[in-house]
């Protein structure tokens, strides 16, 4: 096991190498760069300005540079926001981490039972009301949500904000807002990998046998069922860590979300090869976490 | 609904009473007078020579202060701000600032005219880059200095060479414009082939090239396109002359017009009649920075050096930096050595840097915010009803307009522009879409003070119709393929629609949008890869020439592909002149010329739409959004 | 598929399907969304939905503009209906596209195992780390200038709508299907690792049967549950991306719309005026319902163990 673990953190390196090279040279492949402006620059000032932000070199000589800076521990400095980057992501990152990890309770204690539930009155009013639900919740994106939740819960509720990030309380309606859609992908999911299980044959055997439910359901049935979702919820959990662009923007949070964006569209190249790191990391992670898990509950996967 | 929470009554109870900071209602913050503003985005940095945007000239305007100050009453009228006095000469050409004698650095230190030397020094050293120095060109010798025009300094006033100006001035020294010099962008001198170096130093000039390069063309003199009459000799001895000033500044020679003729008192020169100075004075680019402060953390022409960091700024405004945490909120409070601090009534001011309108909307209904940085057109009416009292609408310095790309097939003729100008219609636009109370936009000039715009131009269908009927299209409209750029920002998309819908139905020209997010839109601007583009301007400073110097031949903001010799003329006969009338009749002139050849549409004239809270007291509309904080109050 | 095998896994599950009655009528749902869809707008009986009418905008229903108008005076109905035409090709095509990927990369990746199964789902985890906006980007610009190359000549040998398909649409379906099949593929790959190891594929492989056979005939098809279900939870997702890169220039450009940039603009008009937002909402939901449903009903339609029942 530790040495499958040492394997993968291995290949983690590569994988991330190859993502920050990737990024690297497709970010300057789209049109403009850092310093394209809605007012635009006198060519001798853009020059001057290619040297402060070490542009002006070529792009293999610019890549070098990049990697020695990168294995002094210096990521460099945002080009738009004149911050550097460890900073932006010191004061971003604990945010994205907050508002995704509560999301992804969030998902996990409504997602998982409902699937399991569902699944076990398979085709009664509860499955399908439950999955109708569930149809709902991933039917509304999170931009119509977020707002119609600002609007009609926070105004009414005293200790709610409509936007804002300053106590606990401005964490439930943007993990709300984030888990839902998760959640309802979870129960989905869930609720297809128990049947699978439920109708094959050992788990019949066992009925036959006499087995109780419960010790059915939490003895064999889980163990396979659940095999779908924790496959879905390694690179789930690394979206909602990152990818919470809407949600931040609608409750005004300053987590990481919108540095990838916006990063992107203002060509801030160091700014974006720090946010890909970061999520590069965390992929190799959740991914291997979730394989972890994956083996631990299905023994035929240990090879 | 609060109703039905009643069986959660215990546990709302209990919640409240561990929700013990009683500052979240915007109550407390007005008592505790300090004033929580929405700013739209995180600023790009906080260093007055460097940034060039709105929301951060809003932070800026909070902690340091120019000469003048706005008045929030009256746009004529400037207050004293670091100068308590000032008097220019009878043809406002020199001016004399007198300081005042108790302005302090929020560090204590006194802030002197060495300091405001400082700034000018540092925003127009040509190493430093700062992308709006040109906003200081209007001192005799910035330009020069800035552009490193050092042949000025070198030959021409140089004695050694005295008397032989008229022949030595035919040598390329600025650099040939029509070098195309972006593809050296990223290599090194050393790498170019011959053929490379010579085009590079050919598009440099002598002025812009570096040590190496001198030295490189003083072993091979070929690489240098020499005029026939100057001999080796000469050619040797102004490299060797350029090359011992290499790398260095020459802000001691180009005796820019700007001096500290005692601590307390700065005299500037410009280079023709401004009368406008105080304006210019009231931008950031022109304050003083602390240069005791600045020279701590790195040298005059470092950028980007920990001076601005937030426990490091130093300021001379009413306010001082408290917090800065990013994309969270700034934080600014009274600056205890202001010289006017007796008359400052905020405690403090919080900058927002909410980007999503109807989320900085949603935050105002629900009392958590003062005044708004915008109002989503959706949301202007619904905000009047509402909100009446609350709800803003007042002119804004800009005008929103439509660039034609005059190397395109069929907009490069004036008969397909003026169908298309006269086939638009600004005050449908206005009235259904926009909804902000905009201005039909006659002229790309929108008005101010004694200036009145020059342009004709309204929506007239027949007009448009005959205009095309002049054209090759005139029997068959959709042989005209044009595209319409625009972006992902608000609205552009809705306005782009109403448009192409105008067109197609008055002239039966169809044109395909294109929605590029900014970058790309950007982009495609500039390198004139569109038919017709929407953009907008927002003027720097309240005189026209913020909106007509940028459609000079070669400027980075003209992006149309017109250029016209009459109208740069006439451009060039205004910034001499010595009357101000005289000054603005030129202008208009300009602009006439300007309107006649539609190189662009104008649309309309922006206002600004946002919300200000009832217990915000002496918020006055400025033209130019420059809201003076320290005359602001809070009352409940 | 031969109606005289009676009993093939198809004909069987067609069978079991018809039983299922929220199966049932969610076909018939999806059926009639995709007829008003497609057919209506060729008729007199709907508005175009190009015509603006800026001083017409935001009418309330009538009996001109059933649905009333949006924020340009133009039919609401009509836009709803024909921005449809775009979100279902959309739903359809990319999601083809990204199973075909996903599913095959998926199950090569889980069955072959080893070496090519790390270095594959190292290649996905480098694909998930990419910025999304980058490549999006990207492919805008090979597909715009692809187009501009293309279309006058497509024009002369094709009616427009068609032309409009191949280079709008199609590229929106490749670039969402090509950057959608992650997931998938990682959730194949899971399931063909759960499975290969089950008693039945290693009867196959002692019974000397192909890779090809094991995989496609053995191990798939019983996979199918987990992939229906997860194709109808792309679905939506896939609906909503589109709005996101014709926002960015790869897709629907403007007058065309489809639900998803109507939701995106409805979104702003909540406060105000709530049917550009709720018409769009009720049409998207009620699709994503439907093939939810059917997709449950061909899951369990389609389960082989079921059939011992």
């Amino acid at each position: 096991m530790l040495k499958t673990i040492i394997d993968r953190l291995l290949q983690g390196i590569i994988v991330i190498v190859c993502l920050l090279t990737l990024t690297f040279f497709l970010i300057r492949m789209i049109p403009g760069d850092p310093l394209t402006d809605e007012k635009a620059m006198s060519p001798q000032v853009r020059k001057e300005n290619m040297r402060i932000f070490h542009l002006d070199k070529s792009q293999p000589v610019q890549y070098m540079h990049y990697w020695k800076n990168l294995f002094k521990g210096e990521m460099g400095k945002s080009i738009k926001k004149e911050q550097p980057v460890s900073k932006i992501i010191g004061q971003s990152f604990p945010v994205s981490v907050v508002l995704g990890v509560s999301g992804m309770l969030i998902a996990i204690v409504i997602g998982i039972p409902a699937g399991i539930i569902s699944a076990l009155k398979h085709n009664s009013l509860i499955d399908n009301g439950s999955m109708f639900i569930a149809m709902l919740g991933i039917s509304i994106p999170s931009f119509v949500i977020g707002p119609l939740f600002a609007k009609f819960i926070a105004t009414q509720v005293p200790f709610l904000k409509v936007a804002g990030w300053g106590d606990p309380f401005d964490w439930i309606l943007p993990s709300i807002t984030l888990g839902l859609g998760t959640a309802a992908y979870l129960a989905r999911i869930t609720r297809a990998g128990m049947l699978d299980i439920l109708s094959q044959d050992f788990i019949r055997t066992a009925q036959a046998k006499g087995v109780s439910q419960t010790s059915i359901i939490v003895k064999h049935a889980l163990k396979g069922g659940l095999v779908p979702a924790i496959a879905f919820l390694g690179p789930a959990f690394a979206m909602l860590i990152t990818g919470s662009f809407v949600v931040e923007t609608i409750f005004q949070i300053p987590g990481m979300g919108q540095h990838f964006v916006n990063a992107t569209i203002e060509r801030d190249y160091f700014l974006l090869q720090g946010m890909v790191l970061l999520f590069g990391i965390l992929i190799v992670l959740v991914n291997l976490a979730a394989d972890i898990l994956l083996t631990y509950l299905n023994p035929r996967l240990r090879s | 609904m609060k109703h039905a929470l009643q069986a959660l009554y215990f546990l709302t109870i209990t919640l409240s009473l561990c929700h013990c900071k009683s500052e979240s209602s915007l109550d407390n913050y007005t008592r505790e007078k300090k004033l929580i503003l929405g700013n739209s985005n995180e600023p790009s940095g906080l260093d007055p020579q460097v940034v060039t945007g709105v929301i951060e000239s809003n932070i800026l305007r909070s902690m340091f202060e120019g000469l003048c100050v706005e008045d929030p009453l009256d746009p004529s009228v400037h207050r004293p701000g670091a100068a308590s006095s000032w008097t220019p000469n009878a043809d406002f050409t020199e001016w004399i600032f007198n300081l005042q004698t108790n302005g302090k650095w929020s560090d204590g230190k006194p802030v002197t005219a060495h300091d405001f030397v400082f700034a000018y020094h540092r925003i127009l050293s040509p190493s430093f880059g700062a992308k709006y120095a040109s906003m200081l060109y209007y001192m005799e010798g910035a330009e020069d200095y800035n552009k490193r025009h050092n042949d000025k300094y070198l030959i021409e006033n140089n004695s050694e060479y005295a008397g032989r100006w008229e022949e030595l001035k035919t040598i390329n020294f600025r650099g040939d414009e029509e070098v195309d010099m972006s593809v050296f962008e990223k290599t090194e001198f050393e790498d170019l082939s011959k053929e490379d170096k010579i085009k590079f130093i050919k598009g440099s000039g002598l002025n812009k090239i570096g040590e190496s390069e001198l030295k490189a063309i003083i072993e091979d003199s070929t690489l240098f396109a020499w005029p026939e009459n100057i001999d080796a000799p000469t050619q040797q001895a102004i490299l060797k002359t350029y090359l011992s000033h290499a790398g260095k500044d020459m802000w001691d020679m180009a005796k820019v017009g700007v001096a500290a003729v005692d601590d307390y008192t700065l005299k500037i020169n410009l280079r023709s009649p401004i009368p406008f100075l105080p304006d210019l004075t009231k931008h950031y680019t022109w304050f003083a920075v602390p240069e005791h402060t600045v020279l701590q953390y790195g040298t005059i022409s470092e950028r980007r050096t920990k001076w601005t960091e937030p426990e490091n700024l130093v300021s001379n405004g009413a306010f001082k930096m408290k917090t800065w945490k990013f994309n969270y909120k700034i934080e600014v409070h009274q600056n205890p050595y202001y010289w006017d601090i007796d008359n400052v009534k905020l405690n403090g001011i919080i900058f927002l840097p909410i980007s999503n309108q109807y989320t900085e909307a949603r935050m105002f209904y629900n009392d958590q915010l003062h005044v708004t940085y915008a109002l989503a057109p959706e949301l202007i009416e619904y905000s009047k009803e509402k909100h009446p009292k609350s709800t803003r609408q007042e002119t804004y310095l800009g005008t929103n307009f439509l660039r034609f790309n005059h190397n395109q097939e069929g907009l490069d003729d004036l008969n397909v522009r003026k169908a298309i100008a006269y086939a638009t219609d600004s005050e449908s636009l206005i009235k259904y879409v926009l909804k902000g109370g905009q201005q039909v936009a006659t002229g790309i000039v929108p008005p101010m003070g004694n200036y009145k715009a020059k342009g004709e131009l309204s929506y007239d269908p027949v007009k448009a119709k005959a205009y095309l009927a002049k054209t090759k299209y005139a029997e068959n409209p959709g042989a005209l393929k044009i595209t319409l750029l625009t972006t992902d920002k608000e609205g552009a998309k809705t306005v782009a629609e109403a448009l192409q819908a105008m067109w197609l139905e008055q002239l039966g020209i169809d044109v395909k949008i294109e929605q590029r997010e900014w970058g790309s839109y950007q982009t495609r601007m500039s390198e004139l890869d569109y038919g017709i583009a929407t953009g907008g301007w927002i003027g720097d400073y309240p005189d026209p020439t913020t909106f007509l110097d940028m459609w000079k031949k070669g400027d980075g903001n003209n992006r149309t592909g017109w250029s016209s010799e009459a109208y740069e003329a006439k451009l060039s006969e205004a910034e001499i002149a010595k009357d101000p009338t005289t000054r603005l009749q030129l202008l208009q002139d300009a602009e006439a010329l300007y309107m006649s050849e539609m190189p662009i549409i104008p649309l309309y004239w922006y206002t600004s739409n946002y919300l200000v809270h009832q217990s915000v007291k002496n918020w006055h509309p400025m033209i130019m959004k420059s809201q003076p904080y320290k005359f602001i109050d809070l009352e409940n | 598929m031969k109606i005289e095998q009676g009993n093939s896994l198809w004909s069987d599950a067609w069978l079991r399907l018809k039983k299922n009655r929220m199966a049932f009528i969610s076909l018939w749902v999806l059926v009639f969304i995709f007829a008003i869809c497609f057919i209506l707008p060729a008729t007199p009986l709907i508005n175009s939905p190009r015509h603006t009418n800026l001083a017409n905008s935001f009418a309330a229903p009538s009996a001109e503009h059933w649905l009333g108008t949006d924020q340009l005076g133009r039919d609401l109905l009509s836009r709803v209906l024909n921005g449809g035409q775009v979100s279902l090709l959309v739903g359809l095509i990319a999601t083809l596209i990204s199973i075909i990927i996903g599913v095959s990369y998926g199950a090569i990746s889980g069955y072959k195992g080893g070496k090519l199964d790390t270095i594959m789902m190292r290649i996905v985890d480098i694909l998930y780390g990419l910025p999304f906006l980058i490549l999006v980007i990207l492919f805008s610009i090979v597909i715009s200038s692809a187009a501009k190359e293309h279309e006058p000549k497509l024009l002369n040998s094709m009616p427009e709508g068609i032309v409009n398909l191949i280079v709008n649409i199609l590229p929106l379906c490749l670039t969402i299907g090509f950057l959608g099949w992650y997931t998938m593929a990682r959730v194949v790959r899971s399931q063909v690792l759960s499975t290969k190891k089950l008693e039945y594929v290693e009867a196959a492989v002692s019974l000397g049967l192909s890779h090809k056979n094991i995989l496609f005939k053995q191990i798939l098809p019983n996979q199918l549950g987990p992939i229906i279900v997860y194709t109808t939870l792309t679905i939506p997702g896939f609906i909503l991306t589109e709005a996101t890169l014709s926002f960015l220039g790869v897709g629907v450009q403007p007058p065309n719309s489809s639900w998803g940039i109507m939701l995106n603009e409805g979104a702003n008009y909540m406060e105000t005026k709530p049917l550009l937002l709720i018409f769009p909402s009720i049409v998207f939901a009620l699709t994503l319902l439907a093939l939810n449903f059917l997709g449950d009903g061909l899951r369990d339609a389609l389960d082989p163990k079921a059939s011992k029942d």
